[in-house]
């Protein structure tokens, strides 16, 4: 790896990843939803060098799209999302394969992954595809992007191996002789910091260059200078060099969306904001449920029907605390927009939870994250907007990106 | 794609002195692989305008830095509506702050550390002044604990870039300057300078083997003879005093090496370095492995004699290695090659100038890397040091701040959800954010940002955006002079305020305004940064000269002639109460 093409294409990015990188090329992640969301969570997919990345959209592309879909081009418009971004995507990096698929998620095409990631799928559909893949064992993410807010959801089912939770450099030793025998003992500079059982991993070792390719291996330790680790009497003789470092695997064990809905395991910067989170968490169930209802979104600004998800949200009853209201009507009454930056964000945060399920390294999420920039709406002149303000007007192609942003700030983005 | 400066009177304006190189292109979705080489501000601008052709958008290829002032003057700063920074160092970093500061502009300023980033919001009059960044984690080393003592691989990481540098870079530079300038032997130079030109020709190498072999003397010297050396100056069971060890806490005692061409760091360190130094000879270098190890056999070195007499600081005084007596008679042969060979050379039509090739540290070379990680795990086992293995080596030899898309395009969008509150002119604390982000942790803190300070002069209150505003020019239309900027001190707020304080309540009263001038406050001391422009305290003559001086004229720094509104401070003292401290500064805008 050391002076490749890879390296030198990925290099300030391994020093994040670790050793765990090597594990991209192989690997193939579904994105189904080419809208801001999906289109920013596969861009950072394919940037950061994941093997095969299929795209999945069975919608065409609108001109409203392009406000928030940075892959579409004019040219575009009336094709399907997922083949037309498939062409902006491939161009960001040569090294990866990206795929379209536009037609159903069925069983068969699921297993083929080993992550699948969720950004327009309506409930029905998040719970039925989240059962199949936890049962898979296929890391399962929905990541949700509605007008302000945004929720993230992770499901890398029951037992989960974490290679490297730490973001630091992991504690090694320097080695000075491997014997060859059955069991192969290991002189370094000080064994202070391994214990019985420890997972070790080793570079740098010249002659018995084999050990440096190997996945972690369990040490013994012996005395304050020898650790005995498995059967080296077939490798090459060692001359010189060589580094030896230990590795802390972590399980962690994740529940299936049906159950995680019930009793969330919210994760949050600040213990004051759990409220916050439990209100979208109620929310966002609650849109779900609306449009179930309805066939559609709430329209923008539109009291009467900001309500009704606020009634919905109490009538789920299933979050535990007090339900705040004002948010749950905010969020509501902008939930049918799409904003760039908000996209960016949640895309950008499910993405690293997709390499977390990867390269194995870093804690996912348990399992909830709520995301939200309501407090847009205080803005001069945006907490004043009506139903009629935001109407959808038919879009002049000059001016095809603002219509949504109209949703939620006055027209004319400038200066 | 939000349609920022998509209206008839919108302006973008990117810029970035910098250009596309490979190891960008895994964070950022603006340019390609095609785009290469090219000039980062170009390229966005074009992808942007492809996103949203109604944007109109302008690249600039500088570096806004004191070096640009002339270019982004205070006009261009109030003009804008905000500025967004994404900047790599403190300097260019304060810099900004410093002119958005002064300028009253709005400035976003964001950025990231591997999954770890955060976005400031710096709004006149409602927030703070951004913080200085922390101090970067790698601070420089103590001399000698580079030279001689090195205790982690950090240190001989360090020491392996000095190497490098003066391996392969000053000396170099040093023989072009004395090759291009006839004068160079007639300045006094350093002795030290002398010897080292006079090595570095002596050891022109005439082909590849001559290289391997300067290597191999090298690794020598460097693994081998100054550790015999050390040792022999403080052998391993010397005593600082009777019974106490000098190899003991901070220090570890060394051991030399011996030469082994089968091991292969002592041979990549052989490779790299006769490489660098056939790059820096123009010979062309080869990366047959077998061939120099083949070189290297045959390679016979004398024994190595420790010199006697040498001493070796354990603090860090700077006049170190002065003690060895000057050998005249040597300096003057020195000399006198020096010059022969400089007439030999020049005579020789067939080299071309400059003579050597100095190469520059570059963390994205390979060879430039295997040298390090080579020197430096060579000389790490010398003191047993763990050694690190390339990519570390490289990471923090090259300084290199670990990158990932995902953190880099959440701040982005965080970045952006601000830039709608500046575009609305909001002026309510409440709606900004400072956001703080970790992807590793799963952690996304966004919170109001604290207000801006206030402090207390002359009775009043003023927030640390306040500051007096004085047109600085005369009825003549030239620059006003230091006597009129007092006078005009003399009848500001500020000292009207300060005066009222100590007279209490005085009320408007034209007599007490008259009283004001004569028994109140006066200005002691006008200063424009270092630069003392009126000092009560100084001679009668001095004073009359510092009065009559305009504002234009003579300032020790040049850029401040340049400048078109100076920021002057001033103390004042009443005559019953001590000096104020400073008030808001008095911002003077020059014709």
């Amino acid at each position: 790896m050391a002076g490749s093409e890879e390296e030198a294409r990925y290099s300030r990015q391994l020093y994040v990843l670790g050793g765990g990188a090597r594990r991209l090329p192989g690997a193939a992640v579904l994105v189904s939803g080419l809208r801001g969301t999906g289109a920013q969570v596969a861009t950072a997919l394919v940037l950061a060098g994941t093997g095969r990345v299929v795209l999945h959209d069975c919608d065409a592309a609108c001109t409203a799209d392009r406000a928030h879909q940075f892959l579409l081009g004019e040219s575009d418009l009336g094709q399907n999302r997922a083949e037309a971004s498939q062409r902006a995507l491939a161009e960001l990096n040569p090294h990866v394969v990206v795929e379209t698929h536009s037609g159903e998620l069925s069983e068969a095409f699921l297993a083929s992954f080993q992550v699948v990631v969720l950004t327009e799928s309506p409930l029905e559909e998040q719970l039925r595809i989240g059962n199949f893949c936890h049962a898979q064992g296929i890391c399962f993410i929905v990541a949700d992007t509605k007008g302000l807010a945004g929720q993230l959801f992770c499901d890398f089912g029951e037992h989960f191996v974490i290679d490297d939770p730490a973001e630091e450099d992991p504690v090694s030793a320097a080695v000075q002789h491997i014997s060859q025998g059955s069991p192969g003992v290991v002189t370094c500079m000080g064994t202070e910091d391994f214990q019985d059982g420890d997972l070790v991993t080793f570079s740098g070792v010249q002659g018995m260059t084999e050990l440096n390719s190997q996945e972690p291996v369990p040490v013994r330790v012996l005395d304050t200078s020898r650790l005995e680790i498995s059967d080296t009497s077939s490798f090459s003789p060692y001359r010189c060099g060589g580094l030896v470092s230990r590795v802390r695997p972590e399980e962690c064990s994740h529940k299936p969306l049906c159950q995680a809905l019930e009793e969330p395991k919210i994760e949050v910067a600040n213990p004051e904001d759990k409220p916050r989170s439990r209100s979208l968490h109620a929310a966002f169930q609650a849109l779900h449920a609306f449009r179930r209802e309805r066939g559609r979104l709430p329209r923008p600004r539109a009291p009467a029907e900001a309500e009704r998800v606020l009634e919905l949200a109490r009538s789920l009853g299933a979050q535990q605390g007090p339900l705040d209201e004002n948010i749950v009507r905010a969020f509501a009454s902008v939930s049918a927009g799409d904003l760039c930056p908000v996209a960016a964000v949640l895309g950008a945060l499910a993405a690293q939870e997709v390499l977390k399920a990867i390269t194995r390294k870093f804690q996912p999420l348990n399992q909830w994250l709520y995301f939200d920039a309501l407090e847009c709406l205080a803005l001069p002149g945006a907490a004043e907007l009506t139903e009629t303000d935001c109407a959808p007007v038919r879009p002049r192609p000059e001016c095809c990106c603002w219509p949504y942003q109209s949703l939620l700030f006055p027209v004319g983005l400038g200066p | 794609m939000m349609g920022l400066a998509a209206g008839p009177d919108g302006e973008l304006i990117i810029a970035d002195m910098d250009t596309v190189a490979l190891s960008n292109l895994h964070r950022q979705l603006l340019y390609c692989s095609a785009d290469i080489s090219k000039p980062k501000s170009v390229v966005a601008a074009a992808a942007v305008q492809r996103m949203n052709p109604d944007v109109r958008v302008t690249p600039h290829q500088n570096q806004v830095g004191p070096a640009t002032e002339m270019l982004y003057r205070d006009n261009f700063f109030r003009h804008l509506d905000g500025v967004a920074s994404a900047l790599d160092t403190i300097e260019a970093r304060a810099y900004l702050e410093r002119r958005c500061l002064r300028c009253h502009t709005p400035l976003l300023d964001s950025g990231t550390e591997g999954t770890q980033g955060n976005v400031l919001p710096m709004v006149p009059f409602l927030t703070e002044p951004l913080k200085p960044a922390s101090t970067p984690r790698d601070g420089t080393f103590p001399l000698c604990t580079l030279r001689h003592f090195p205790r982690i691989i950090q240190h001989t990481l360090q020491w392996a870039r000095d190497e490098f540098e003066g391996l392969f870079q000053l000396p170099a530079e040093q023989v072009n300057q004395f090759m291009e300038d006839p004068d160079f032997l007639k300045q006094q130079r350093p002795r030290e300078v002398l010897e080292q030109v006079w090595n570095s020709l002596r050891e022109r190498p005439r082909d590849w083997q001559d290289c391997v072999r300067w290597a191999r003397r090298r690794w020598q010297s460097c693994y081998h003879d100054a550790i015999i050396q050390l040792l022999h100056i403080y052998p391993p069971e010397h005593e600082t005093s009777p019974g106490v060890p000098f190899w003991a806490g901070d220090r570890t005692c060394p051991h030399p090496l011996t030469f082994n061409p089968d091991n292969d760091t002592h041979l990549d360190y052989v490779l790299a370095a006769a490489h660098l130094f056939a790059q820096v000879h123009r010979v062309s270098p080869c990366r047959d492995r077998a061939a120099i190890q083949a070189i290297l056999r045959g390679v016979v070195l004398p024994p190595f004699v420790p010199q006697e007499g040498l001493q070796i600081p354990l603090t860090e005084e700077p006049a170190e290695q002065a003690h060895i007596p000057t050998d005249h008679r040597q300096l003057r042969q020195i000399t006198q090659d020096l010059v022969q060979w400089r007439q030999d050379l020049v005579g020789n039509e067939e080299l071309q100038a400059p003579l050597m090739e100095p190469i520059h540290f570059e963390k994205d070379n390979n060879v430039h890397i295997d040298f390090i990680t080579a020197a430096s795990n060579l000389r790490a086992e010398n003191y047993s040091i763990s050694p690190a293995n390339w990519l570390t080596s490289k990471r923090i030899a090259g300084r290199i701040v670990p990158a990932i898309i995902t953190s880099t395009a959440a701040v982005a969008g965080l970045a952006c959800l601000e830039v709608y509150k500046l575009v609305w002119g909001c002026q309510d604390l409440s709606c900004y954010r400072n956001s703080n982000i970790n992807l590793s942790a799963c952690l996304l803190l966004r919170v109001q940002p604290p207000p801006a300070p206030t402090y207390w002069y002359g009775g009043r209150e003023w927030s640390c955006w306040d500051r007096l505003e004085m047109q600085g020019v005369g009825a003549d239309g030239q620059a006003v002079t230091v006597q009129e900027v007092l006078d005009w001190l003399q009848v500001s707020p500020v000292l009207s305020a300060l005066s009222q304080v100590t007279l209490g309540d005085a009320g408007p009263d034209p007599d007490t305004h008259l009283l004001q001038r004569t028994h109140g406050w006066t200005v002691t001391m006008l200063l424009c940064g270092d630069d003392v422009l009126y000092d009560s305290k100084a001679d009668a003559e001095t004073r009359a000269q510092q009065q009559a001086q305009r504002l234009s004229e003579n300032f020790r720094d040049a850029r401040k002639l340049q400048q078109q509104d100076l920021e002057l401070l001033y103390i004042c003292e009443g005559q019953d109460a001590e000096a104020e401290d400073t008030g808001p500064p008095l911002l003077c805008s020059l014709p």
